[in-house]
């Protein structure tokens, strides 16, 4: 099984688990298992992402420790690492990293790229700028996935945190929103069984222009759909630090003891992926003809 | 200026009734259309349905090269009937959402128009569902179904606890009193097992002083009255189909009577314009814009709720009300797109008269088993009656015509009375093509989707609206019938022996002839035909049981239903007519014309696969 990860950076849970337009979000944690993510001290957005690859405190990091992306990239299932936002060089990865995105490049240019960096040209101080460098991730994104199987594939949308330094308007925050649900929705037509999905944000930025103070990290997020995941609904005290560990378990790999979370679905039996639910598909043409009046 | 194509459709428009209420002076607008150009019979497709008709419209070819033969299409693996317009794709996974795919193939010519960048306006075309990606604006038509997947499925309620559920319905036993609680139905949640109905808790006082009910919806408004012998405006719904899921749906209620029941009806739950469970326009939010500027409107494909007065739940004054709003919203909407029409295509088409004939024929033909039956009331001229309101609808559209406009009014088909079915599968069952299981015989089957047909003893079978499939070896699944000479003596045998089958009780000919696959299609999607088609006579059509899969009682028998008018015989009886501003000079018009025709007046190359030929030039 691959992992797919959609890292939704600064998004809160405050929207993302109540506003209902956000269609593909809530499907997925209808069928998958979800809950808040707490929020820690570390505001540095690359050491929120590595702490949650490596399964360590960010004010902590052993720089030796594997991240999930290594253990799990050989040579014919490699890993890919979109936006992970950090110092140039990139992360370096058995795979592609990228490390951020400049708001004018195009998804053709940036498909070629092995394990090269692609550097910020811009600041990102406009929210069309924001959106413009979040649409050619996603578009990176949507052409990359396909080329080939990856062990583990990771975006990191920064859009939300980035708007928060901006402080837009509470509509535009809204828009934002559905974008990205549209952008999730997007990965998921690309997917198939065989896949591990995480949407995750590890902390929220709160930002309102009417209050500037408020621009502090809040509690992030998780949603987790797997074959063989055995949990469904609200799930209460995960930790940015167990989801690794969780991932690995899912996929049937062993936990390395420099992780310092715990594998959410330890105690608990997998599901047999194979479990199908039967359907009375007489009865649903049926329903498909009735009132057709001719007949 | 530039130039415009205006087209109003108004479906099932009979020529014999308009040139006699023409005659009459009875139809101002359309004779002046004929005045300033021309009206002509218009030939339609084989089969004469509204679907088919309409897709030859929209790509200008035989329905070999878009593929919709019928509303009702089957697997060859299974030979189960089901819904021929779209599909509907379960989720491959469970990372994808649910998917309607549309079955109309071809290129229909306003995207042909897209690609010259010329814009079009198309409101409520057939077959549209899922929308084309145009440029402009798109309004699905017939092929949208209700929330719960079906072509219309609308809930009665009643005290009377006697009542059971007819065809296509749902009746909910009210508690007795003046105050009581009960449900609407909305969708059924398929993705949770066992499948449930989600529904949304309404609370009804009856005030009978007042002759109305008063209904706490649970949506949106929140309260409504409703008066006896009267349709509500519309109410939103919101089903919760799983704790974080849920969708919104629209129904109008109907009071049936307050004694010595309570009885009422709540129209199937039509799609949300503002929030449709799948998109019903396109750019998608374009019916939410239409339902924010105009209000809310029906969605439904099939909208007129023909089967609340089929099964009894209401009166035809009830139907002829609900007819009424169809018309008055899609006149709105006319209206409103006429308003900022600037250049390139618009259409539109007002699908009631069509179902306002199926179910009021039988007041205009004597001869109709249902004559008159059960109705206090003089109906005999509401079909030409609503022939004026259709003219009516016309004034405010040549308003907008300049000498720039191409203006044409047409519409897909006839109309004719049903007042005989004819079980296609009863008679393939007398003549050995046909066998059941266990030495059953019609009538003692279940019904429906061949449940009891022994295919290793079956040559071929009936299905939809007057179609016939062998069962073909290689193509069906355990298909006995090589493709050599056996399928030829299948296809004789039964092409001679139903021409000219008579029907016993007066002797006349219940069928005109019988046409094979190959002489009416080609194209690409020919192959998903029936390999024969039967022509009825006018008064005659295929028996309501024989279209899914199932037997009548007897091979003719009379048809006691209220749809008592049809359009399903043999096309040459059935033909539309056809209203243009201009003088034609191509004679004998088909329904193929009209799209290549438009794309020559608006100065568009007539793409190859284009069967039709421009009626605005002489070649």
């Amino acid at each position: 099984m691959k992992i797919c990860v959609l890292g939704l950076d600064g998004a809160t849970p405050d929207i993302v688990f109540h506003d209902e337009r956000l269609v593909n979000i809530r499907r997925l944690m209808d069928v998958g298992v979800y809950g808040i993510v707490q929020a820690g001290g570390e505001s540095a957005t690359l050491r929120v992402w590595m702490s949650m690859g490596t399964s360590q405190a960010p004010e902590a990091l052993d720089p030796k420790a594997p991240a999930i992306w290594n253990l799990l990239a050989d040579h014919q299932n490699r890993s890919a690492l979109l936006g992970l936002t950090s110092d140039i060089p990139p992360y370096e990865i058995d795979g592609v990293s990228f490390a951020s995105f400049p708001a004018t490049a195009s998804p053709s240019d940036l498909t070629a790229c092995d394990s090269e960096s692609v550097v910020p040209t811009a600041a990102h101080t406009l929210s069309e700028q924001v959106l413009s460098a979040s649409r050619t991730r996603w578009q990176t994104a949507r052409t990359l996935f396909p080329q080939q199987r990856w062990a583990y594939f990771q975006i990191v949308d920064v859009g939300m945190e980035t708007l928060g330094v901006d402080l837009p308007s509470p509509e535009a925050i809204s828009d934002y929103y559905l974008w990205l649900d549209e952008q999730v929705g997007s990965i998921l037509e690309l997917l198939d069984d065989d896949t591990l999905l995480l949407i995750v944000s590890p902390r929220a930025i709160k930002g309102s222009s009417s209050n500037p103070q408020a621009s502090q990290p809040g509690d992030g997020f998780f949603v987790l759909v797997a074959p063989n995941c055995p949990l469904t609904g609200e799930y209460h005290g995960a930790s940015l630090l167990d989801l690794a560990p969780t991932m690995l378990d899912l996929v049937g790999r062993e936990i390395p003891p420099t992780m310092q979370g715990k594998s959410l679905v330890a105690e608990v039996q997998k599901k047999n992926p194979d479990e199908t639910t039967a359907v009375d598909e007489e009865s649903l043409i049926r329903d498909r003809l009735a009132g057709l009046g001719y007949i | 200026m530039p130039k415009k194509v205006i087209v109003i459709g108004l479906d099932g428009l009979e020529p014999g009734i308009v040139d006699a209420m023409l005659s009459r002076a009875e139809l101002p607008n359309l004779a002046k259309i004929q005045r300033s150009g021309s009206y002509s019979r218009l030939k339609t497709t084989y089969p004469a349905q509204t679907p088919v008709a309409w897709s030859s419209f929209a790509t200008g070819t035989n329905p070999g090269g878009h593929g919709i033969f019928d509303f009702i299409s089957r697997d060859p693996q299974n030979r189960l009937p089901d819904a021929a317009l779209s599909r509907f794709e379960r989720p491959r996974n469970m990372f994808a959402p649910p998917r309607v795919v549309n079955q109309r193939q071809g290129v229909p010519f306003w995207i042909t128009l897209t690609q010259a960048g010329i814009p079009s306006t198309v409101l409520r075309c057939p077959c549209t569902f899922p929308p084309d990606p145009l440029k402009g604006n798109m309004l699905a038509g017939v092929g949208v179904p209700d929330l719960r997947g079906s072509q219309s499925k609308g809930t009665f309620y009643t005290q009377d606890h006697g009542v059971q559920a007819e065809e296509s319905e749902q009746v909910v036993h009210l508690d007795s009193g003046s105050d009581f609680s009960t449900r609407v139905i909305g969708p059924r949640n398929t993705a949770k097992a066992p499948a449930a109905d989600a529904i949304c808790d309404i609370r009804v006082r009856v005030d009978k002083s007042a002759r109305r009910l008063a209904i706490e919806t649970g949506g949106s408004p929140a309260k409504i009255e409703v008066s006896e012998r009267q349709w509500s405006d519309w109410v939103r719904f919101k089903f919760k189909l799983s704790m974080l899921q849920s969708v919104t749906g629209i129904a109008r209620f109907y009071v049936r009577r307050l004694d010595p029941h309570v009885e009422f009806y709540v129209s199937a739950i039509n799609f949300d314009p503002a929030a449709p469970l799948f998109p019903v326009s396109a750019p998608p939010d374009y019916a939410k814009t239409i339902s924010e500027k105009l209000g809310l409107f029906s969605t439904l494909g099939m909208a007129e709720d023909h089967n609340g007065l089929n099964n009894g739940r209401f009166d035809e004054e009830a139907y002829l009300q609900h007819c009424d709003l169809v018309l008055g919203e899609r006149e709105q909407l006319m209206r409103y797109e006429l308003d900022r029409f600037r250049e390139g295509f618009f259409f539109i088409l007002f699908d009631t008269p069509d179902r306002l004939q199926h179910m009021m024929w039988r007041f205009r033909d004597a001869g109709h088993p249902l004559h008159n039956r059960d109705a206090d009331r003089d109906f005999s001229t509401r079909v030409e009656q609503h022939y004026q309101r259709c003219d009516a609808l016309l004034a405010p559209v040549l308003n907008h015509v300049d000498e720039d406009t191409l203006l044409i009014v047409l519409s897909d088909h006839g109309f004719n009375t049903f007042r005989r079915a004819f079980d296609t599968n009863t008679w393939l069952f007398q003549n050995g093509l046909l066998a059941l299981k266990d030495g059953r015989k019609p009538g003692e089957d279940r019904g429906e989707a061949f449940a009891e047909v022994d295919w290793s003893r079956t040559s071929a079978y009936a299905l939809g609206l007057g179609g016939i499939y062998l069962n073909l070896e290689g193509r069906e699944q355990g298909g006995i019938v090589g493709e050599n000479g056996e399928a030829e003596r299948v296809r004789n045998a039964i092409q001679s022996g139903l021409t000219g089958h008579p029907d016993p009780t007066t002797g006349r000919p219940a069928i005109r002839s019988v046409s094979r696959r190959e002489e009416l299609y080609s194209g690409p999607y020919a192959d998903r035909a029936p390999d024969l088609l039967v022509n009825f006579h006018p008064g005659f059509r295929v028996a309501w049981k024989t279209a899914v899969g199932g037997f009548a009682n007897h091979l003719i028998e009379d048809n006691t239903r209220k749809w008592s008018g049809d359009h399903i015989v043999d096309p040459e009886a059935v033909p539309g007519m056809l209203f243009v501003n201009r003088a034609l000079p191509a004679k004998g018009p088909h329904i193929i014309d009209l799209a290549p025709t438009i794309l020559e007046y608006l100065g568009v190359a007539i793409p190859g696969a284009m069967e039709g030929k421009s009626l605005l030039s002489t070649d």
